[in-house]
C-alpha cells in the first residue's frame, strides 16, 4: 500500500471503472465536490450520493449520481476531493489535503495536490 | 439522443419547407422591398392560420403544461430520471404538438415561426455561453463589502451586454474567489437576484424573454429606454440590503494572506467574439432591409454568424480559461433540448391565451400582468411565460404578435403593458432557482466549489418571501398601481 505522500510524490495514478473511483492508498474522506454536486454524506447503501469503502490497499468511492465518469465529466471537470490519510488525526485540520481527480484514458486517475487556482472552499 | 433530435428538425424542416416554398415564391412577386415582404409574408402567414380554422383544441396544451411541470419538479424529486430522459420527454413532447399541426390543424406557418425563434434564441444562448466561458478573470483583492457591491453592480451592467448567461459564467468564479474565507450562501443569492436576472432587464441581450420580444419586433432600444427607470432603483435598493447582510460577515481566512490588488484576463481574444455576437443580433431582416431572407429555412444569416461563433470561440479559446472555468457543454445541452420542447409545446397555449385575453381583454390591467408574468416566471420558466403574456396583451387589444405592424402599434400605444410583461418576466426570474437558467448554473458552480447553497425550499422561504417580494411589491406600487 501506498502513502499519499508517496503517490503524490510520484505521480501514481488511480483507476476508475463506471463511477467506481480507487485512489491507492487509505484515507478518511470528508467532502467530494463534482459537476455542480456537494457530498459529506458517505453511507452504505444509499441509492444516490456517494459511498467510501476501504480495502486493505485502498480507498474505493462510488458516485452514485453518476453512470461513467469517464463520460459524463467533461475534459475540464475536476473531482474535489478533501480527505486525511488513514492513521492522521482527522480533528487536525493541517492533516486536511485537498486533491484533484481528473478522469483520465484507460481507466486512468489522476491525482494531484490542488493548486491555489482552484477555486474550491473546504 | 442525438439522433432523435436531429430526425425531429430534419421532419420538421422538410415538412415545412414544402409547404411555405410556394407561399414564400408568392409573396416576393407582390412585395416592393424587403422590409415590405418580411411583413407581407407574416401578413400572409396569420390569413393563413386563420383560414386553416386556427384554434387548436384545449387538451394539446396539456404536452406544455406537463413539460412546464416536469421542468419544475423533476430536478428536485426525481433527478436521476429526470436527468436522464428529459431530452427525450422534450422531444417526444415537442412531436407531439407538431403532429397535432401539421395533420390534424395542417398548419405549418405556426411551426415554422416557432422553429427560426427558436434558433435564433438558442443561436444566441449558446454563443455567448461558448465565448464568455473562454474568458476566466483572476481577482486577487481583499473581500470588502464594498467590493462586493461593486462587482454586483458591474455584473447587473454587464449582464445586458453579455446576457445574464454569460455575465454569470464569467463573474461567479471571480467572486467566488475574492470572498474566499467569508463565502455565505446569502452572497451567492444576491449574485443570482442582481447579475442572474433583475441585471439583465435593459437590453435583448440581457435576459432571454426580451430577445424574444426582440424576434417579434419590439425595438431593441425600446427596453432600456422604459425600463430603466424601473431597473435603477429595485437594483439599487437589493444593493443596499445586500450591504446590510454583508458587513456583518467577517471574514474567517488567515490574516495575513497578503493581497496584490491584481485583476488578470485571460482569453481576452473572446471578448472579440462576444462583439461579433453583439453586432450580428442587429444583422436582421426586419432591422436591415438589406440582409438577405433565407426563409423558409429556419435559421437566417445573424444565426449562421452565431454558430459559427459557438465553433470558432471553442476551438480558438484559451485553453487556461476552459480550465479556470472548468468548461463544459451540459448546461447548454440541456437548454437546448427543453427549449426545442418548450417552443414547440407552446404554439397552442400561445394561441389560445390570445384567443382568451382577446374576450376578457376588459379585466386586465397592467398591475395584473405584471404578478401574473412574474408569478409564473418565478415557478415556469420565464421565457415561456414572457411570451404568453405578450401575446395575451397583444390579444387584448385585438393585435397580433406576429405582425411587425402590431408590434410596433403596441409599444408605442400600450407601452405600460409591454413594461409590465418585461419587468415581471425577468425580475421574477429570481424568485426560485428554476425561474431562469442561469440560477441553477450559479448554484452548481458554487456546490462545485465546495459551498452549500439553500434547498430549492429555503431560497424561497429564507430569501426570495422575505427581500424580494416585497421589492417587487414596492415596484408595482409605484411603477403600475392604479395605471392601466
Amino acid at each position: 500500500m501506498k502513502t499519499l505522500e508517496e503517490t503524490l510524490k510520484n505521480e501514481s495514478h488511480g483507476l476508475c471503472y463506471g463511477n467506481r473511483i480507487m485512489l491507492p492508498f487509505k484515507a478518511v474522506v470528508l467532502k467530494i465536490a463534482v459537476a455542480g454536486k456537494l457530498y459529506t454524506e458517505f453511507l452504505p447503501k444509499i441509492k444516490n450520493g456517494a459511498v467510501v469503502n476501504h480495502k486493505d490497499c485502498m480507498t474505493e468511492i462510488y458516485l452514485l449520481d453518476f453512470d461513467d465518469l469517464y463520460s459524463d465529466l467533461s475534459k475540464y471537470d475536476l473531482i474535489k476531493v478533501v480527505l486525511v490519510e488513514d492513521g492522521k488525526d482527522v480533528f487536525d485540520t493541517n492533516n486536511h489535503k485537498r486533491l484533484d481527480l481528473r478522469i483520465g484514458e484507460k481507466h486512468k486517475v489522476i491525482i494531484e495536490q490542488m493548486s491555489d487556482d482552484v477555486l474550491f472552499q473546504e | 439522443m442525438k439522433k432523435l433530435f436531429m430526425l425531429a428538425l430534419l421532419f420538421f424542416v422538410v415538412a415545412t419547407f414544402t409547404e411555405t416554398k410556394v407561399f414564400a415564391q408568392e409573396a416576393g412577386k407582390t412585395a416592393v422591398n424587403k422590409q415590405e415582404q418580411v411583413v407581407e409574408h407574416k401578413a400572409e402567414a396569420t390569413v393563413g392560420e386563420e383560414s386553416e380554422g386556427a384554434l387548436p383544441s384545449g387538451y394539446m396544451v396539456l404536452p406544455f403544461v406537463i413539460l412546464l411541470g416536469m421542468i419544475a419538479t423533476g430536478p428536485l424529486f426525481y433527478e436521476h430520471f429526470w436527468e436522464k430522459y428529459y431530452p427525450l420527454i422534450a422531444v417526444t413532447l415537442g412531436i407531439i404538438v407538431v403532429l397535432y399541426y401539421v395533420i390534424v390543424l395542417q398548419n405549418f406557418h405556426s411551426l415554422l415561426h416557432t422553429t427560426a425563434e427558436y434558433f435564433s434564441f438558442i443561436a444566441l444562448l449558446s454563443s455567448l455561453f461558448v465565448a464568455s466561458g473562454g474568458i476566466y478573470i483572476k481577482i486577487d483583492k481583499k473581500s470588502t463589502p464594498m467590493l462586493n457591491v461593486i462587482m454586483l453592480f458591474i455584473g447587473a451592467i454587464l449582464a445586458n451586454i453579455i446576457g445574464t448567461t454569460g455575465a454569470s459564467m464569467v463573474l461567479i468564479r471571480p467572486f467566488l474567489r475574492v470572498n474566499k474565507g467569508r463565502v455565505k450562501p446569502y452572497q451567492i443569492i444576491f449574485f443570482i437576484f442582481l447579475v442572474s436576472n433583475i441585471g439583465g432587464a435593459l437590453t435583448p441581450i440581457g435576459d432571454p424573454p426580451l430577445f424574444m420580444g426582440f424576434l417579434k419586433g419590439v425595438d431593441f432600444f425600446w427596453v432600456i429606454d422604459h425600463v430603466w427607470i424601473i431597473w435603477l432603483p429595485t437594483v439599487l435598493l437589493l444593493l443596499a440590503i445586500f450591504y446590510l447582510f454583508d458587513i456583518r460577515n467577517k471574514d474567517v481566512s488567515e490574516a495575513s494572506q497578503e493581497y496584490t490588488g491584481k485583476v488578470e484576463i485571460v482569453g481576452l481574444k473572446n471578448l472579440w467574439f462576444l462583439v461579433i455576437i453583439l453586432i450580428s443580433v442587429f444583422i436582421d431582416p426586419n432591422v436591415l432591409p438589406w440582409v438577405p431572407d433565407l426563409m423558409p429555412f429556419p435559421i437566417g444569416i445573424r444565426e449562421i454568424i452565431m454558430f459559427a461563433v459557438v465553433y470558432l470561440s471553442y476551438r480558438y479559446a484559451d485553453k487556461e480559461a476552459l480550465k479556470g472555468n472548468e468548461f463544459e457543454w451540459a448546461p447548454i445541452l440541456e437548454v437546448a433540448y427543453l427549449f426545442i420542447g418548450i417552443f414547440w409545446t407552446m404554439v397552442p397555449a400561445l394561441q389560445l391565451i390570445a384567443h382568451e385575453a382577446h374576450a376578457y381583454g376588459s379585466q386586465l390591467n397592467a398591475g395584473i400582468f405584471y404578478w401574473s408574468t412574474g408569478a409564473l416566471s418565478g415557478v415556469l420558466d420565464n421565457t415561456p411565460t414572457y411570451v404568453n403574456f405578450f401575446s395575451a396583451a397583444f390579444g387584448k387589444f385585438g393585435l397580433n404578435p406576429d405582425l411587425i405592424k402590431d408590434v410596433k402599434f403596441f409599444q408605442e400605444n400600450h407601452a405600460l403593458y409591454l413594461e409590465a410583461i418585461s419587468v415581471g418576466a425577468v425580475f421574477f426570474g429570481s424568485l426560485t432557482y428554476i425561474g431562469n437558467g442561469p440560477n441553477f448554473m450559479v448554484k452548481s458552480i458554487t456546490e462545485s466549489s465546495g459551498v452549500k447553497m439553500p434547498s430549492f425550499f429555503a431560497y424561497i422561504v429564507k430569501y426570495s418571501l422575505i427581500i424580494l417580494v416585497p421589492v417587487f411589491t414596492l415596484v408595482w406600487f409605484v411603477f403600475f398601481y392604479g395605471r392601466g
